[in-house]
């Protein structure tokens, strides 16, 4: 009898975890393994980083952040200021290629700053790419010309599984018509007006802690993708596929893989 | 899941424990509990290991798993290792000198990523009966696994490792 009861609790115990279906959510690396966080071997938005995101099977693609220098050429770096991740001094925006050419990480490995160009987009024609672009020079307190970055851009001729990701309003008019853009905000009824305003924006990223699964359905039934991002631990990850957005910017590429592989 | 989980924290939980002889202080054998952190992964492993102490070396293996993979997304990451150390200073209660360590893991992320690395270091072991352990290593490590079109990729970075654990004589 008793051995009766625990094989029936045994079976209860094992019967109760539900496996739910993730597979129709895209897996993007955050500036390549994860941002800000040591998950990665490689820097954020390193080149090593990146590739190493792409490789790794189940991966989707990844969001990297671009900034323009003062001779118009696209670098990858996240912060506004170069001085506290490199070996280099104030804005990528207030520095020349010459200059940014000779600047590393202050990471274990050294990497290199690199270029935009520098991604070899055509090894990966099957993943996605989605170009942060930082809009803002906090060296000159100023916002950067959204004509000259579009012309940086146009200049590197990018192929259509990229798409660009803008957090300034005003840059939308600027890249509507040559790019597929995402609106990224941390206010979601902010973010829905936006949205409302211009038809043709792809979709939304935003911070995963903001929104609920309810808002969450409400994009993707308007037709819209959402992504979500900040997303560091495999808590977070479990959390933010439950949503069923129509994507996550993990920074930690692998739990995540693993959560919706398994 | 939960029963790996259940059966893995049984046995590191478990001591073992027995009077060292004394007139063999330095060819005592232990099982130690213990614990590492990792710089690469921000993971943290806990496990058990086994170490001999031969009159001027001391060699070790061991089994761990990492804790972060293991409780919160509820998957088995699993490390072998086994180290070697050469006492420099041997007194009764402390040993200390330069280590070589070897470690090697295993993780399903879709695919099996394997992970190796030989790391550089120092060891030192404090007490008797019941001893203090501590190592940490930099050295090279490699992370190898099959791609989407079926090719091996291998990528090779530095790491390193901070180990501090507890021994009983065995």
């Amino acid at each position: 009898m008793p051995f009766r009861l625990l094989y029936f609790l045994v079976l209860l115990f094992f019967s109760c975890s539900k496996k739910e279906d993730f597979s129709m959510i895209q897996v993007i690396g955050h500036a390549g393994m994860g941002l800000k966080i040591p998950n990665s071997i490689f820097h954020d938005n390193s080149l090593e980083a990146i590739e190493l995101a792409l490789t790794i099977p189940g991966s989707n693609g990844v969001e990297i952040d671009v900034q323009m220098d003062l001779n118009g050429r696209l670098w990858l770096f996240h912060d506004e200021l170069l001085n506290e991740e490199t070996n280099g001094i104030n804005c990528i925006s207030s520095n020349t290629t010459e200059y940014l050419k000779t600047i590393r990480y202050s990471s274990l490995n050294h990497e290199k700053l690199s270029e935009l160009s520098q991604i070899p987009f055509h090894n990966f024609k099957d993943k996605r790419f989605f170009l942060d672009l930082k809009t803002w020079n906090k060296c000159s307190e100023n916002t950067v010309s959204a004509e000259d970055f579009k012309a940086a851009l146009t200049a590197i001729d990018l192929p259509e599984n990229c798409s660009v990701i803008l957090s300034d309003p005003n840059w939308i008019p600027f890249f509507i018509d040559d790019f597929t853009i995402y609106f990224a905000s941390d206010d979601f009824q902010y973010a829905k007006t936006i949205l409302l305003q211009e038809p043709r924006i792809k979709g939304l990223i935003i911070r995963n802690a903001v929104v609920n699964k309810a808002q969450t359905q409400e994009i993707i039934e308007q037709n819209k993708e959402i992504y979500l991002f900040e997303i560091r631990s495999p808590k977070g990850v479990k959390s933010a596929l439950k949503k069923r957005p129509s994507g996550i910017l993990t920074d930690d590429l692998r739990a995540a893989i693993s959560a919706i592989a398994n | 899941m939960r029963s790996i989980i259940a059966v893995f924290s049984f046995i590191c939980f478990t001591s073992f424990s027995q009077s060292p002889d004394s007139r063999q202080k330095k060819r005592i054998n232990l099982f130690s509990v213990d614990a590492s952190y990792s710089y690469l992964n921000f993971e943290l492993f806990h496990g058990i290991s086994y170490t001999h102490h031969f009159p001027l070396f001391s060699t070790s293996i061991g089994l761990k798993t990492a804790v972060k993979t293991l409780y919160s997304a509820q998957q088995f990451f699993p490390e072998a290792n086994c180290s070697f150390v050469y006492r420099l200073i041997d007194r009764n209660t402390f040993q200390f000198g330069p280590s070589l360590q070897y470690n090697m893991r295993k993780q399903k992320v879709k695919v099996w990523h394997h992970y190796n690395e030989i790391l550089l270091g120092y060891s030192l072991f404090y007490g008797k009966r019941i001893q203090f352990s501590h190592s940490a290593g930099f050295g090279p490590f490699w992370e190898t696994f099959k791609t989407e079109k079926n090719q091996i990729y291998s990528i090779r970075s530095t790491n390193f490792n901070f180990k501090i654990g507890l021994s009983y004589a065995f």
